[in-house]
């Protein structure tokens, strides 16, 4: 799993990686995977709203140029209003409005 | 104490929307709360998301209020006249949500949309299915070529209403998939026989005929369906039946017989009345 997290070039994140990984290694995957990743697909998985704030973080990175991403699902996986919050805020949402 | 420093490539609160550019496929079917349904309708409204092709918010509760609120958001949004797939699947829209959305259909405010699934809005009911209908009927550039309306609760007025759309031309180019119609009888299948009959589901590719255990279709009625079915529908090529009730397997019997087409019925788990 650890080196999965040094992984670069991914195209799709695998599942079963983010169902057991730690919060660590699910920030590490995401963030050297997103420049080249299509689908980010949470489905068969968990995502607890500390992970959602990671993604949220890299969303917000203004490393990331250039537009890859094709899909996000996050199908039944959150753990509560707090994950999407922190996702619709990473997207341009204002604080004080969600 | 230490604080935690973000790295200086990190804007608190500030997205970068170029991420989102290129998105296609957004589904959130998480049962988000109301503020979040207006922060994506706002968000749209903004311009993020402006490629996406398929939105998929099933299995969240969306009030009619709510559905305005996203379906103004997409209207301002590029993605306006690319979105091809809209699923509402099991998001409680009752007939004031189904009015909404037809309006927008009747707008033509979603010219690209293909595919509509809606299933599982039992509280639509048959006033929600007319509204939705008129919308069709009214719109002048729908494309809708795949209509799921499974368990909605649609009765006689709802089949009526549809096959008023479909009679109209509204769903020329359509194929039409899952329709749940429970009860239906003898005299309530005439309208959608009718309907067949001037063509309005000629490019019909697959009928799903789905009821309840606790509603029988006579035979007779079948017959009708399934005749016009085939008789008016050249690029048919399924067609599920699961719980038809009594004597449908002879009347496919004789439809296999008479209709020498290749054609898959699913009907296997016929349903035998005591």
């Amino acid at each position: 799993m650890e080196r999965l997290g040094n992984c670069v070039g991914l195209k799709e994140l695998p599942e079963a990686a983010l169902a057991y990984a730690s919060v660590d290694i699910k920030k590490r995957l995401v963030r050297a995977t997103l420049a080249s990743l299509k689908n980010l697909v949470f489905r068969h998985c968990f995502v607890d709203n500390e992970t959602c704030g990671h993604l949220a973080d890299v969303f917000r990175s203004e490393r990331i140029l250039v537009p890859q991403l094709q899909s996000i699902c996050f199908d039944g996986v959150l753990d509560d209003d707090g994950g999407a919050t922190q996702i619709f805020q990473s997207m341009g949402c204002q604080s004080k409005d969600i | 104490m230490m604080m935690a420093v973000r790295p200086k490539s990190f804007s608190p609160w500030v997205a970068n929307p170029k991420i989102f550019e290129a998105v296609q496929t957004f589904s959130f079917c998480d049962n988000l709360a109301t503020v979040h349904l207006h922060a994506l309708g706002s968000l749209l409204g903004k311009g993020v998301l402006p490629n996406v092709q398929c939105f998929d918010l099933s299995s969240t509760r969306i009030a009619s209020e709510d559905l305005a609120v996203l379906l103004r958001g997409i209207e301002q949004s590029a993605c306006a006249d690319k979105l091809q797939h809209l699923a509402l699947s099991s998001c409680s829209i009752c007939p004031e949500g189904a009015e909404v959305l037809g309006l927008a259909i009747g707008r033509d405010i979603l010219p690209s949309l293909l595919h509509l699934n809606i299933s599982r809005n039992a509280g639509l009911g048959d006033e929600g299915v007319s509204f939705l209908a008129r919308g069709l009927q009214t719109s002048s550039r729908t494309k809708l070529k795949i209509l799921q309306l499974s368990s909605v609760g649609m009765g006689d007025a709802g089949l009526k209403s549809l096959a008023g759309a479909i009679s109209s031309g509204a769903l020329e180019h359509c194929s039409f998939f899952g329709a749940d119609y429970n009860n239906p009888s003898l005299r309530n299948l005439f309208p959608f026989a009718t309907a067949l009959k001037s063509g309005g589901l000629r490019n019909l590719a697959n009928f799903n005929f789905t009821q309840g255990h606790d509603s029988a279709v006579v035979p007779a009625s079948v017959a009708i369906l399934l005749y016009s079915l085939l008789e008016h529908c050249p690029n048919l090529k399924s067609i599920d039946l699961p719980n038809v009730g009594p004597g449908a397997s002879e009347v496919i019997g004789d439809m296999r017989t008479t209709f020498k087409r290749r054609l898959t019925i699913k009907a296997d788990d016929i349903y035998v009345w005591p």
